[in-house]
């Protein structure tokens, strides 16, 4: 076990291509360390990185307090868990186990105990004299885990381990990865595009776009108080809402709803403001003191079972983001997208009066796209909404 | 139908020609006593096979066919390998490499056997002039008259033609699952014991079909022998292509060399069903 440490890593590709950009963090010893992200957002090639397989062009890495940019991979003690599983398909599950031992030059009777042992923990012990093969897919991922194990490495690398599995299987594998780990306490960083398994197994997240660091938190934190308006729409499903709103003296202007915000916002953009809910945010029903009333058409349901979706067209000038940037201007008009308990198959072409959570109401600078520290929100008193 | 008659058709009367009529007129030579002229054949049964089998320039010439093969299998698997694994790992000048081994395999074979007997001719041949000119003249030797030596040269030459297989693994190599020899490396994996303990045995099919395509090739590699020694010195380098050829063209009995040619093409056929029946009983990869 080992702490690991990045300092202003950075990769370039002889092309030219940027694949990650001026990265530091810090995994703490027996952290489960999630790098989230968007397909080519330069998560893989960084864990990649600290694994060896990638040079790293500029900056420093260390494991355990030990440099190791120059190590080559064998020597960092470290162990991987690839997304294809990479067992080797001439051995047996036993010799698979056993590899990594056998090259360490490992006593046979040792490295039998600890084969066993690893076996007994992931509950392979039936399938050591079988071929990678003959298994399943979830055996398969299995014996993959239990040989990077096996080692007791100091860091534990994971490349979207997950992904080749059906739904049902990677559910159960996430939670007994996750336990594994807290139970092993083996410092991990994971990648993956999966956004459930980011919330669910991270100590902490770390969300990256385009080879850069959005943002680094627990899954609440990132989820509740995300750091950019990149981060706001690729957490989250469905995603969070955006609609623009205007600039006052010291805040913003939704509707009847004043916020004030405590940071500076730009002004030459297109809108003054891009305010982000979560769907479940919103609210069926007469606004409160604390909420903000809207008022809308229902134009889609989708019932999921346990919770319906409803595409609601209110009077707010819904806009799209996409990679953190405004994708279209006010005019879009994308629906506002409710999360209703239970059935509601019946609110299809309604209309109905909703109530937003000011409280829950996050602003973003349109232009550098970072989030705004809200100081405090409230309703408008009633002559100020109605104006002159 | 009419479809079936154009496709099949030409490829039908092909056959029929050059397959059937060939192996039925060969197999009925076989048992008569008949010169070049194909005149006044003389029914003799089974005496040619008998005076084939008893001939030991003949036996020797079935082991040689065998030794080659082997030692083209073995060429291929391990110097083939090797180099098709180096070139992929990234050496300095890879094209070139690749150029220099597999040209020969490109040529003519016979073309190929030319050169290397020009070479190596005894008095002005470009390997012992070579030799006598950096001042080692005591090692030139009769190279294709010393029988040993002889019989090593063909079996350079059979190993120099190792293009073939180079290219087989290549492209193997150039769909290698890399995540596997990257797991290999993190587990500790040296170069070496990379090639030889991950590589070599995930090759399994590479190697089974190098090992058919280089048997057929050396079964039929006729003009390598024949265009460097003829199957001389003395019959050491003899195979059974050159030994037919040989008895054909004297010319006194047709029908010898024709069950010679016989004899060939059983064990050509039963070599074939054996490597059959190991592919089949080891069943296609997963």
């Amino acid at each position: 076990m080992a702490n690991l440490a990045l300092d202003r890593l950075t990769k370039i590709y002889s092309g030219g291509l940027k694949a990650v950009n001026d990265v530091t963090l810090t995994v703490d010893e027996g952290e489960f360390l999630v790098l989230l992200g968007p397909s080519g957002c330069g998560k893989s090639t960084l864990l990649r990185m600290i694994a060896g397989l990638e040079t790293i062009t500029e900056g420093d890495l260390a494991i355990g307090g030990r440099p190791v940019r120059d190590v080559h991979p064998r020597e960092r003690d470290i162990a991987m868990v690839f997304q294809n599983y990479a067992l080797y398909p001439h051995m047996t599950v036993r010799k698979n186990l056993a590899y990594p031992l056998k090259l360490q030059k490992v006593p046979k009777p040792e490295r039998d105990a600890k084969v066993r042992q690893v076996a007994e923990l992931l509950e392979i012990e039936g399938e050591l004299d079988r071929r990678p093969g003959s298994l399943s897919g979830g055996q398969r991922q299995r014996v993959a885990m239990g040989r990077a194990l096996v080692r007791e490495p100091a860091v534990f690398l994971m490349d979207e381990p997950l992904s080749n599995l059906d739904a049902r299987l990677r559910m159960q594998m996430r939670s007994e990865i996750a336990a594994l780990q807290r139970e092993l306490g083996i410092t991990t960083v994971y990648v993956t595009h999966d956004q459930v398994e980011a919330m669910t197994m991270a100590d902490r997240i770390v969300v990256m776009n385009e080879g850069r660091v959005q943002q680094v938190g627990r899954p609440t934190e990132v989820y509740e108080h995300p750091a950019n308006l990149f981060v706001a729409g690729f957490i989250g499903s469905p995603p969070m809402n955006f609609f623009a709103a205007r600039r006052t003296s010291h805040g913003i202007v939704v509707n009847d709803c004043e916020i004030e915000t405590s940071g500076g916002l730009n002004v030459d953009s297109g809108i003054d403001a891009i305010v982000g809910v979560r769907p479940e945010d919103v609210q069926l029903g007469e606004a409160g003191t604390d909420d903000l009333p809207l008022a809308g058409r229902v134009v889609a349901v989708e019932t999921l079972g346990a919770e319906t979706l409803c595409h609601i067209e209110t009077d707010l000038d819904g806009v799209t983001v996409e990679g953190g940037r405004l994708a279209t201007g006010p005019t879009g008009r994308p629906a506002f997208l409710l999360r209703a308990r239970g059935n509601r198959a019946d609110l299809a072409a309604r209309t109905v009066r909703l109530r937003v959570d000011i409280a829950a109401l996050r602003v973003f600078d349109p232009r550098t796209g970072r989030a705004v520290d809200v100081a405090s929100s409230r309703q408008m008193p009633a002559e100020r909404a109605l104006g002159p | 139908m009419a479809g079936f008659t154009i496709f099949f058709g030409p490829l039908i009367a092909f056959y029929a020609v050059f397959y059937f009529f060939s192996a039925a007129f060969l197999i009925r030579t076989s048992f008569q006593d008949v010169s070049l002229s194909l005149r006044n054949a003389v029914q003799v049964g089974w005496e040619n096979y008998r005076l084939l089998l008893d001939d030991p320039r003949f036996i020797d010439a079935l082991r040689n066919n065998f030794v080659f093969a082997g030692a083209s299998i073995g060429a291929a698997v391990t110097i083939g390998f090797f180099i098709a694994v180096a070139l992929w790992a990234g050496v300095r000048g890879r094209s070139m490499f690749y150029a220099a081994f597999l040209l020969p395999s490109l040529m003519p074979i016979a073309l190929v056997a030319s050169v290397f007997r020009t070479m190596l001719e005894a008095r002005h041949g470009a390997v012992n002039e070579l030799l006598r000119d950096v001042g080692l003249g005591s090692f030139a030797q009769r190279w294709l008259v010393n029988p040993d030596l002889a019989y090593g040269v063909i079996i350079i030459m059979f190993v120099y033609l190792i293009g073939l297989p180079i290219l087989y693994y290549t492209a193997n190599l150039a769909v290698i699952n890399t995540s596997l020899l990257e797991s290999a490396v993190l587990d500790g994996a040296r170069p070496l014991r990379l090639m030889y303990g991950i590589i070599f045995p995930i090759m399994k099919s590479t190697h089974k079909t190098v090992t058919i395509s280089t048997v057929l090739i050396s079964f039929r590699a006729f003009d390598i022998v024949f265009f460097s020694t003829r199957g001389g010195p003395a019959g050491r380098t003899e195979i059974t292509g050159t030994y037919v050829y040989n008895f054909t063209t004297s010319g006194t009995n047709v029908g010898f060399a024709s069950a010679a040619a016989v004899v060939v093409l059983l064990i050509s056929l039963l070599v074939s069903a054996i490597q059959l029946r190991i592919y089949r009983h080891e069943g296609r990869p997963r």
